[in-house]
């Protein structure tokens, strides 16, 4: 594929292009309906909603506020009288979509007003949902009866953060018990043993920075790690050692390395190189993603031969834009028409996005503990 | 009506079943202009709303538990149907050892899936009967050696249960089948950290000195296993962090292991990114010990380690040009103090 892009390029000096309007498209029509074949999703509504209002986002796409109140209004439906939100109306309440929502709800709240997309959230019965799912040991559950792992403990401190909720209590001892899953290889497992995997990698230090303990992890040994993610041969991002490529990579490994160099800054640890670009190789993420991880209809892919899907066009384009922006400049291989905006890689949502929800949020009173 | 295997009856609408006239079905709010909108089929639709209605009176009868069946087979990844389902397995208390069979084939049928198998971990707590779960593990992993939920299922068992007896022959053995299982590799990592806190709380009981010696057998031996994997191919990448890792676990240094440094100085013919690594690492430790700021012996191990990263940025590994780049400045800075 690589040599047939390079082929093409001699004819085209424009090619490889993103094809916007193929993936607008496709994400404008999933917003509204989807067919049966998303029965499988039925109980991740709110991260349908999520994965296709980031990418219109990143592709820079006006929504109308009609759209939007559409969207707040089915989020509200989502959200739980116990607090938190489900993945549909009327199913039980879960950290992952209660995540997904308050992502969600923050780009909503720059299509339509913060007032109309978040000052409905129940912060108060959130934070006592949030408390019944705490682990002595500073894990949390996914959900009432459900799994531990360290989604678990990104999704709740994401949501404590942003909604403004009280944090030293609730997670005492969280960076402890996240600490305890950094592995032998340098990454982190889902849960203290397992292998250390991109995913998992990226709840653990998105959520050591939101509770401002990055120093208790070792940063070294992670940056060996992630940087020995990306695949030589193909560009884009594994999982795990001596996995496959997968464009969704591009974002739970990527994502590492702009989170690494604000730390690296503050520990006075930058030197010439790491000011001006992220320490991985963003040109040959970038021909990954724009050469082998667009659907001919729309929509992005895990690799060539898989079918599209709306997480991986959501991660695949997160990934673009972290390779784009860099530190210093943007940096779109071959031609500005390719360039989505940026993001704040701690939530996976684009930076105006994050700072309306946190501003908000943060104007209001505190939860009772 | 419940089929003893796991596979969707033939359907038959619930509004036609004489069992279920009594329930009328709850829909799913959508609101007034719907987004994310499912075209559920009609026995989804149906199913679910039948769902809702008993969910919603806390039913715990036969017919829930058959229609908890339905769902889950409609959509596993509906965490609440299989919450609900606990419920009622407990209060109408049965057979644990049926669920585990239907449990078996719906993970086989589903196994990325999140919900299954943490009912199937609720169903061995509840019994306490490990004794299916090692093989059972085993099983799935010869269709999928590296799957994440698999290995974090056979982990708890092995935690839990104390079963820790023949595990890291279990690991040879997949390794043997595959060196490049990075899973298999984390589990020994797994079972001899394990080892290693049983000898470090035996010796706190005053038994220090064994403990030291043991600790250094158990460590030639994964030198001797880890060996053996990287001559076989030293561009695989699972064995050298494996081996690193041992050595941090044991607070081993590197650079004093005269096997692991011969085996580099032999294998940099091969070219391979993990053998100048494991050299990287070995010369910072020299450096740490040494102290910073310019002596003569820090310059010259300082030298090699620069030349290393070189070779790597330009030559071997030039995917992760910026980072070894990044690596040679730093540790200049820090061991030089050159100015950045």
């Amino acid at each position: 594929m690589y040599a047939k892009a390079k082929e093409e390029r001699r004819h085209n000096p424009e090619s490889p292009l993103l094809h916007r309007v193929h993936h607008l498209d496709y994400l404008l029509k999933g917003l509204r309906f989807l067919p049966d074949s998303f029965e499988g999703l039925d109980a991740s509504r709110p991260w349908l909603c999520y994965w296709i209002l980031q990418s219109l986002k990143l592709l820079s796409e006006p929504l109308s506020h009609r759209i939007g109140t559409d969207v707040v209004e089915f989020l509200k439906l989502c959200q739980c009288k116990e607090g938190g939100f489900a993945g549909g109306p009327g199913q039980d309440a879960h950290l992952a979509p209660t995540y997904a929502a308050m992502n969600a709800l923050a780009i909503l709240s720059t299509v339509t007003t913060p007032e109309e997309a978040l000052a409905w959230v129940d912060r108060t019965a959130l934070y006592q949902w949030l408390k019944r799912l705490s682990c002595e040991d500073g894990a949390f559950r996914l959900h009432e009866g459900g799994e531990v792992d360290i989604r678990g403990v990104y999704c709740a401190v994401s949501v404590a953060v942003m909604a403004n909720l009280p944090v030293d209590c609730l997670f005492a001892n969280t960076p402890t018990w996240i600490v305890s899953c950094q592995t032998y290889e340098g990454g982190f497992g889902g849960y203290p043993g397992l292998e250390a995997h991109g995913g998992y990698t990226f709840c653990a230090l998105a959520t050591l920075v939101l509770l401002q303990k990055e120093d208790e992890c070792d940063q070294d040994r992670l940056l060996r790690w992630v940087a020995f993610r990306q695949m030589k041969v193909e560009g884009g991002f594994q999982g795990r050692t001596n996995k496959l490529v997968d464009g969704c990579y591009s974002f739970w490994q990527g994502a590492s390395f702009p989170i690494l160099h604000c730390l690296m800054a503050q520990r006075s640890q930058q030197t010439a190189i790491s000011k001006q670009c992220w320490l991985f190789d963003s040109e040959a993420l970038q021909e990954y993603l724009v050469i082998c991880c667009q659907h001919g209809k729309g929509g992005l892919i895990d690799k060539p031969g898989k079918p599209r899907d709306y997480y991986h066009t959501c991660y695949c384009l997160c990934g673009l834009s972290i390779a784009q922006n860099g530190p210093k400049r943007n940096d779109a291989i071959v031609c500005d028409a390719n360039l989505v905006e940026s993001l704040n890689p701690v939530w996976g949502v684009s930076i105006d996005a994050v700072n309306m929800a946190l501003d908000y949020f943060s104007s209001l009173p505190l939860v009772e503990q | 009506m419940s089929d003893s295997e796991s596979e969707l009856s033939p359907y038959v609408s619930y509004r036609e079943r004489a069992e279920w006239q009594d329930i009328v079905p709850l829909e799913q709010e959508e609101g007034l202009a719907p987004v994310v909108q499912i075209a559920y089929s009609d026995r989804f639709r149906e199913t679910f709303s039948y769902f809702r209605a008993v969910f919603a009176k806390d039913e715990l009868s036969e017919r829930a538990l058959d229609l908890t069946r339905e769902a889950a087979m409609l959509n596993p990844a509906n965490y609440s149907v299989w919450v609900y389902r606990r419920k009622l397995l407990k209060a109408l208390d049965r057979d644990l050892l049926e669920e585990q069979n239907f449990l078996a084939d719906i993970i086989e049928m589903h196994p990325k899936n999140y919900q299954v198998w943490q009912h199937r971990k609720e169903i061995v707590e509840w019994s306490q009967d490990p004794s299916l779960e090692l093989e059972f593990t085993a099983n799935m992993f010869t269709d999928d050696a590296k799957n994440y939920h698999c290995w974090q299922h056979r982990q708890w068992i092995i935690t839990r249960f104390g079963l820790w007896d023949g595990e890291l022959e279990f690991t040879a053995k997949l390794i043997e089948k595959d060196r490049r299982n990075n899973s298999a590799w984390n589990q020994r990592y797994f079972v001899v950290n394990h080892e290693i806190e049983q000898l470090e709380a035996t010796a706190a009981g005053g038994a220090g000195d064994a403990d030291e010696t043991q600790k250094a057998v158990i460590l030639h031996r994964e030198i001797e296993f880890s060996k053996k994997q990287i001559a076989k191919d030293s561009h695989n990448e699972s064995p050298w962090s494996y081996i690193k890792g041992v050595f941090r676990l044991m607070k081993q240094k590197l650079h004093l292991s005269v096997t692991m440094m011969a085996l580099c100085d032999e294998l940099m013919k091969d070219k391979s990114p993990h053998v100048a690594a494991f050299l990287i690492d070995a010369k910072e430790e020299l450096l740490g010990q040494q102290g910073e700021g310019g002596s003569e012996q820090v310059n010259s191990i300082l030298e090699e380690v620069v030349r290393l990263c070189e070779i790597l940025a330009d030559e071997w590994d030039t995917i992760r040009k910026r980072y070894w780049n990044y690596l040679a400045e730093l540790l200049q800075v820090k061991y030089q103090g050159l100015p950045d």
